[in-house]
C-alpha cells in the first residue's frame, strides 16, 4: 500500500513539474514571438505613427536647431573668409517645412533682403547666395534694384540654378560665380502659364475676329509685361556692357526666341558679356550640405 | 485519499496541457491575422512591377525592415560596388518605397539634380562614375542639368540601366560615354511633353494639329502652346546634338537627336539595346550582379504602399 502511494506522489510531482515547465516553454516563445509588435493590438494608423516617430528620430540625424547653428556657423566662415556680408536667397522644402508647396520668390522674401542690403556698410561687399526657380517678378525686381544700387562690389553665387526671375537678380549683380553645369534661364514673363511673347503671337498667326477677347486681353498684358522685363533688364545691363549690347542681351532674354525651360548656361552666360568666375566657393558647397536634399517632403527621393 | 489526490494531479496536468494549447492557438491567430495584412501586398506589388519577376517575399529573419536598415543594406552594396568596379557609384532610382507618401509618384526633379550634382561634384576629376538610372522621367531642366554635369566629367562616365529609363532617364543616358542595359531593358523618346488643359500631349502632336486643321478652329490656347511646342522641341534637339558632340559624327547626331526629339514615335516606344545600339550610342550588353541586389532591396518593403 505504502509503495503504491508513494508512486501516486511521484507520479503527481513528476506530472506538475511537466506541466509547469511546459507551461513556461509556451510563456517563453510567446513572449518571444510579440516581442517586435507592440503586445496590444493597436490600429493601422498608431502602428504608422510609431513608425515615423522612428523614423524621424534616427540616430545621427541632426535636429532642426542643430542644422541651423551649422549654417550660421558657414555663413560666418564664408564672410569672414571673403570679408564680405554673405546674403543668401535660397530656396527649397526643408525637412520641418509644413508646405506641401515649393517655396518660391515672394514679397516678403524681398522685404528681409532690401533690409539686409540696407543694413550693410556702403563700402563692404556682398555675397549673394541664390537658389532659386523664381516666383513673383515683382519681388525679383525690388532685390535686384537693390542689389544693383548696393556701391560696393556684389557677387551672385549661383550653386545650382537660379532661374526665371531670379535670373533679374544675378544679372543685377557686379560678378556671377558659377558651376560649369549651374545654370540660369530666360526670364521672359509668363501670362496664365503661358510664355508672353506666344501670347503676342497669336494675333499674328490668327484671324482676329475667332481668337476669344480674354486672349486678346491676355495679349494685351503679356506686351506690357515683356516690355517691362525687357526694359528691366536693360537697365540692370547697360553700365556694365554698354547701351547696345544691353538691348541686345535684353531682347534675347525676354523676347521668346527660345522655350522658357532652356538653360543658360556658364559658358552662354559669359558669350553674352556677363562677368563670370568658373567655381563655387567651398564653404558654399558644405552649406548646401546642411540640407538634407531627398529628405523632407520627397520621401520617394532617398537614394542609397 | 488515493483516487482523490490521483485526481488532483491529473487535474492540475490537464489544466497547464490546456493552459499551453490556449497560448499556442493565441500566437497562430495572431500569426495568420498578420499574415492576412500583408497578403494584399503582394497582389499590389504585382500590379506596379508589371509583370516583373518579384523576388520571394517571404519573411526571413536576416531580412531588413526598417527604413534604416534597408537603406544601410543598399548603402553596403554600393560599396561592394564601388569596391569591385573601383569607381563611385551613384543612383537614380524612382520606386516606390515603404516611406512613400500616398499619391506620391516617384519622378525626376530639382532635388534629385541637387543630390546628383553634389555628389559628382564631390567625386576626383579622374575617377569613374557608374551611375544607375531606373526613372519614367520627370521634370526636364533637371535631367538637363544632371546630364551636363555627366557630359561634364572627366573621367568615364558609365549609365547602368537595368529595367528601364524613359524620357529625362535617356537624355543622362545619351550624356554618358558608355550604357550598360539588358537585352530586354528600354530607353525611350525625349521628345518633350506639353502640359495643355485636356492633359499631356507630346510637342509633336501639338505641331500636327496645327498642320492638319485650319487655325480658325483650334482654340487659342492651343495654337500658342503648339507654338512653345516648337520651342521646346528646338531646346530638345539642340541639346540631344550636344550631348551627343564627339561620340559620333556630326550628321549623324543631328539625324539622332531628330529621331528622338521630334516626336515621331509614342513616348512610351521602347528604345532597346538593338536600337541604341544602330543609332551609334556605346551600349554595352550586361548590367554587374550587384545592381540585381540592389533591386532586390526595393522588395524588402514588409508593408503595404501607404495609402493603398
Amino acid at each position: 500500500m505504502r509503495v503504491i502511494v508513494g508512486d501516486i506522489d511521484t507520479l503527481l510531482a513528476l506530472g506538475i513539474v511537466v506541466a509547469v515547465s511546459l507551461n513556461a516553454l509556451t510563456s517563453l516563445y510567446v513572449v518571444r514571438r510579440l516581442q517586435p509588435t507592440p503586445p496590444e493590438a493597436s490600429t493601422e494608423e498608431e502602428q504608422e505613427d510609431q513608425q515615423d516617430d522612428e523614423e524621424n528620430a534616427q540616430p545621427g540625424v541632426p535636429t532642426k536647431e542643430e542644422i541651423l547653428a551649422r549654417r550660421a556657423q558657414l555663413i560666418r566662415e564664408l564672410e569672414q573668409e571673403r570679408g564680405s556680408r554673405v546674403l543668401q536667397l535660397i530656396h527649397r522644402k526643408e525637412p520641418w517645412s509644413a508646405s506641401d508647396e515649393a517655396p518660391e520668390i515672394v514679397l516678403e522674401d524681398s522685404e528681409v533682403i532690401l533690409q539686409q542690403v540696407r543694413e550693410t556698410p556702403r563700402d563692404k561687399p556682398i555675397d549673394f547666395i541664390i537658389h532659386t526657380e523664381g516666383g513673383l517678378a515683382f519681388a525679383a525686381d525690388l532685390i535686384a534694384m537693390a542689389l544693383k544700387y548696393h556701391p560696393a562690389k556684389v557677387t551672385v553665387i549661383i550653386p545650382f540654378y537660379a532661374m526665371s526671375d531670379g535670373t533679374y537678380i544675378v544679372l543685377a549683380a557686379d560678378e556671377i560665380m558659377m558651376e560649369k553645369c549651374s545654370i540660369l534661364a530666360p526670364c521672359e514673363p509668363i501670362i496664365d502659364d503661358m510664355q508672353a511673347n506666344l501670347v503676342m503671337g497669336i494675333l499674328k498667326r490668327k484671324p482676329i475676329e475667332t481668337i476669344s477677347d480674354g486672349t486678346i486681353l491676355l495679349a494685351e498684358s503679356a506686351r506690357m509685361e515683356t516690355e517691362n522685363a525687357r526694359e528691366f533688364v536693360k537697365w540692370l545691363l547697360a553700365d556694365k556692357m554698354g547701351e547696345d549690347q544691353a538691348t541686345q542681351v535684353a531682347s534675347f532674354l525676354t523676347g521668346g526666341f527660345m522655350a522658357s525651360s532652356t538653360p543658360i548656361t556658364l559658358d552662354v552666360a559669359r558669350a553674352i558679356g556677363l562677368n563670370v568666375v568658373e567655381g563655387v566657393p567651398e564653404k558654399v558647397m558644405q552649406l548646401f550640405d546642411t540640407i538634407q536634399f531627398g529628405g523632407g517632403k520627397v520621401p520617394g527621393k532617398q537614394y542609397q | 485519499m488515493d483516487i482523490s489526490e490521483l485526481f488532483l494531479g491529473f487535474g492540475l496536468i490537464a489544466v497547464s496541457a490546456l493552459n499551453s494549447a490556449a497560448v499556442i492557438y493565441m500566437v497562430r491567430q495572431r500569426k495568420e491575422a498578420t499574415g492576412a495584412r500583408e497578403g494584399p501586398k503582394e497582389d499590389i506589388d504585382e500590379d506596379i512591377g508589371e509583370g516583373k519577376a518579384q523576388p520571394e517575399t517571404a519573411p526571413t529573419p536576416e531580412r531588413p525592415t526598417t527604413k534604416a536598415e534597408i537603406l544601410a543594406r543598399r548603402q553596403r552594396i554600393i560599396e561592394d560596388l564601388e569596391r569591385e568596379r573601383g569607381t563611385k557609384v551613384i543612383t537614380m532610382i524612382h520606386k516606390k518605397e515603404l516611406w512613400t507618401e500616398p499619391g506620391e509618384d516617384p519622378e525626376i526633379g530639382i532635388e534629385d539634380t541637387v543630390k546628383v550634382l553634389m555628389e559628382i561634384q564631390k567625386t576626383s576629376r579622374d575617377k569613374p562614375i557608374d551611375m544607375i538610372i531606373h526613372t519614367p522621367g520627370g521634370y526636364a531642366v533637371a535631367a538637363q542639368m544632371m546630364a551636363m554635369a555627366i557630359k561634364f566629367h572627366p573621367a568615364k562616365v558609365t549609365v547602368m540601366v537595368p529595367f528601364y529609363a524613359m524620357s529625362g532617364g535617356s537624355l543622362m543616358s545619351l550624356a554618358a560615354g558608355e550604357i550598360r542595359m539588358e537585352k530586354y531593358s528600354v530607353l525611350g523618346p525625349v521628345d518633350p511633353q506639353i502640359p495643355t488643359p485636356g492633359g499631356m500631349y507630346p510637342a509633336g502632336s501639338l505641331a500636327t494639329l496645327m498642320k492638319t486643321k485650319p487655325i480658325q478652329t483650334i482654340s487659342d490656347r492651343m495654337v500658342i502652346l503648339a507654338e512653345g511646342g516648337n520651342l521646346e522641341i528646338e531646346n530638345a534637339k539642340a541639346f540631344v546634338k550636344w550631348l551627343l558632340e564627339g561620340k559620333m559624327d556630326m550628321q549623324q547626331a543631328e539625324s539622332v537627336a531628330d529621331f528622338l526629339a521630334r516626336g515621331y514615335m509614342s513616348h512610351a516606344t521602347p528604345i532597346t539595346l538593338d536600337v541604341a545600339r544602330s543609332l551609334g550610342l556605346n551600349v554595352v550588353e550586361g548590367v554587374p550582379d550587384k545592381v540585381y541586389e540592389l533591386f532586390r532591396t526595393f522588395a524588402f518593403t514588409g508593408e503595404s504602399y501607404k495609402g493603398r
